[in-house]
């Protein structure tokens, strides 16, 4: 799907409002009262956004910072509801109590505007886990059927990104619907998806089709925009061999320097919280009387009661096999699942971490001491 | 009689949603040690009942509703799968939940799960099974599959642990097994007490004081993980080799599915990839499986 359109930065604020009337909108915003860039559902803070600076409101569009959480709870939600029981008795037999079991799910229309190559390669990772393998997830999948991912080419490296390290690119357009690049007074559209596809065509108030000639000076350009932001990365942190990672990290499996880099680890899980591909979940129950619900959350591997059985046996009982898994399972045991590297470089959980662990330094020290 | 049919198994992922459980009723609840004990099920719905099948091996997530679900191992006989036994010890909420249950009440099944023992695989072999406690559980519906099935498999072997005589599950089973020519039945515990005229002893001493030849025999363990742990040792040292030994684990599992991410050992999901693997799989996977 060849076509390119622009988008006037004066449409920006009416194409997204319009969007919203029967989805709901995700921005990147600033929140200024506590100073956070977040991922806002548009129709809440309609009234209260701002589209530039030295506005008076609440929250002003950020395209520029990186979120401090990933999009992902768009479509993995932070806590979600399995199902529904009741007990109810049976008329015919009073003694008899029967369970009754219902599901309902919402899997609203929704838009993800604005994120990152990184977060779009992300998604792509939890399609992966949620939508092949032995079953798919169906409350994943159907929010996932339902949303459109449109993101903005990035030019600004921040000081904990590496994308260029795990095989992204600042402008790698390859997972989402619809890509953008920012063009002194607008944006050039370029479309990937059919859904990208729909949505570019139902927009014709504010998108213009670009000529033939003007959408082979944007995509030579977004290719070179492409190229300059990834060699601005990988001159702070080198490319590593993606294909061996996995190998090299069976290999030093047993190095004397995990307990080292890991020691200082808290397990306070915010590295999971914010790491866009994280995907790990508990299931749990809710009962109040004779009904309640099976729900799920998000859960990290760093957790000491992560991997704690019953019977009182942890086969991880120590935070340097904790610490260890959980490197191992972005680096190596993904890889061989699924044949990707389950980090995007995003940086996200460097910045956030407590004690400061750095999760490429602490790859690089494990894989130079190799063995024992 | 022999029973082979039991047909390709019908996975829970049949199911549009995998986290939806089947409803069973209880029909019968066995104390077996003063906290371990069994429960009996039947699938509610008749049409699922009689479309249910399952191998000798694969677990399901049991769920009394508002305590939430544990993984237990389908240990009834494959043979019949309209009825399937559970067995539990009392060590937390769920499985305190699951031992107040009387017959009559409700639980939520998800099954069946993860892969079985290659059964079919190791017909004209010998067959020796060590189990330690509880860990008999698992390898339950594989001695009925033998028992069944006699006539395909060499000599059956089960060396059966327990601290005390009373920490013996399945008594039952073990009476008739001990009286039947079918099966050679070694029994051990921890110390010596009165009344008890079989082995005394740790299960990996008594193992390797039996000294069981490696040649054309498959060897099958479960039990805590340190005896599972001691017990391999022994069978590497009596020259088995790890193709021919196979455990079955134990891990927290949540979805069963291999989407939670909780039960992996290595780059394995124990709920997918297992819960039966064998010693020369797990000698690859460079995290620790005990
Ligand atoms: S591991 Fe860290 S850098 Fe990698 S994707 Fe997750 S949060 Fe981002
Ligand atoms: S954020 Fe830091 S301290 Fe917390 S679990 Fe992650 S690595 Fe450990
Ligand atoms: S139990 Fe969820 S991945 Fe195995």
């Amino acid at each position: 799907m060849e076509t390119i359109y622009t988008l006037k930065k004066q449409d920006l604020k009416p194409w997204l409002e319009s969007l919203a009337q029967d989805s709901d909108v995700y921005v990147p915003a600033r929140d200024r009262d506590n100073s956070l860039v977040d991922f806002f559902n548009l129709s809440e803070i309609k009234d209260d956004l701002g589209f530039g600076q030295g506005q008076e409101k609440r929250y002003v569009l950020d395209l520029v910072e990186k979120t401090k959480r990933s999009p992902k709870q768009v479509m993995y939600p932070h806590w979600e509801d399995l199902l529904d029981f009741s007990y109810e008795k049976d008329p015919e037999n009073i003694e008899d109590e029967k369970i009754k079991l219902s599901v309902s799910q919402e899997a609203p229309n929704s838009i993800i505007f604005g994120l990152k190559s990184c977060d779009c390669q992300a998604i792509a990772k939890m399609d992966a886990v949620f939508g092949q393998g032995i079953v798919k997830d169906p409350y994943y999948m159907k929010r996932r059927e339902n949303t459109v991912l449109i993101s903005l080419g990035c030019d600004t490296v921040f000081e904990d990104c590496f994308c260029t390290a795990v095989g992204g690119s600042p402008y790698g357009f390859d997972h989402t619907d619809l890509g953008l690049m920012e063009d002194g007074d607008h944006y050039v559209v370029f479309v990937y998806t059919k859904k990208g596809n729909a949505l570019a065509q139902a927009s014709n108030s504010y998108l213009a089709k670009a000529d033939a000639k003007d959408g082979q000076d944007y995509k030579s350009r977004m290719q070179e925009r492409g190229r300059k932001a990834s060699e601005k990365m990988s001159s702070m942190w080198p490319k590593t061999a993606v294909e061996d990672m996995a190998e090299h990290l069976n290999k030093a499996f047993d190095a004397s320097q995990w307990k080292k880099v890991s020691q200082q680890c808290i397990s306070c899980g915010a590295c999971t919280f914010v790491c866009p591909t994280c995907y790990c979940f508990d299931i749990r129950d809710d009962k109040d009387n004779r009904q309640g619900k099976r729900y799920r959350c998000w859960d990290f591997c760093t957790s000491y009661l992560y991997t704690l059985e019953a019977s009182g046996h942890n086969p991880r009982e120590d935070i340097q096999k904790r610490y260890k898994n959980k490197v191992n399972c972005k680096y190596n045991y993904n890889f061989q699942r699924q044949g990707h590297l389950y980090c995007v470089g995003c940086g996200r959980c460097v910045e956030v971490c407590p004690v400061d662990m750095d999760i490429r330094q602490i790859v690089a020290a494990v894989l130079k001491s190799k063995q024992p | 009689m022999d029973k082979t049919n039991i047909v390709e198994s019908k996975h829970v992922m049949a199911k549009e949603n995998p986290y939806l459980p089947s409803v069973a009723v209880v029909k019968k609840t066995i104390k077996e040690t003063p906290n371990i004990i069994s429960v009996q099920v039947m699938l509610e719905d008749e049409s699922e009942r009689d479309s249910f099948s399952f191998k000798p091996g694969q677990v399901a997530q049991l769920s009394v509703f508002g305590s939430g679900e544990s993984t237990f191992v389908i240990n009834s006989p494959a043979s019949d799968p309209s009825m399937l036994q559970f067995t539990v010890m009392k060590v937390g909420v769920n499985t305190t939940a699951i031992s107040n249950l009387s017959p009559g009440e409700r639980v939520g099944i998800r099954a069946p799960l993860g892969n079985w023992f290659p059964c079919q695989a190791w017909e004209g072999k010998k067959i020796l099974i060590v189990g330690g406690g509880i860990g008999l559980a698992p390898l339950r519906p594989l001695i009925f599959h033998i028992l069944e099935n006699r006539k395909k498999y060499k000599d059956l072997t089960l060396l059966y642990a327990a601290k005390t005589p009373d920490d013996r599950c399945y008594k039952a089973d073990l009476k008739q097994w001990e009286a039947s020519k079918d099966i050679n039945l070694a029994q051990t515990i921890d110390t010596a007490c009165h009344g008890w005229d079989e082995e005394v002893g740790l299960c990996p001493h008594v193992l390797e004081k039996m000294k069981p030849s490696p040649e054309g025999t498959v060897a099958v363990t479960c039990g805590p993980p340190i005896m599972i742990k001691f017990t391999l040792e022994v069978l590497k040292k009596l020259n088995f080799d790890s193709s021919h030994v196979y455990t079955t684990l134990e891990r927290r599992m949540k979805c069963g599915v291999g989407k939670c991410g909780r039960c992996n050992i290595g780059e394995k999901f124990v709920c997918v990839d297992g819960p039966v693997f064998s010693l020369e799989e797990l000698e690859k996977i460079p995290e620790p499986f005990i």
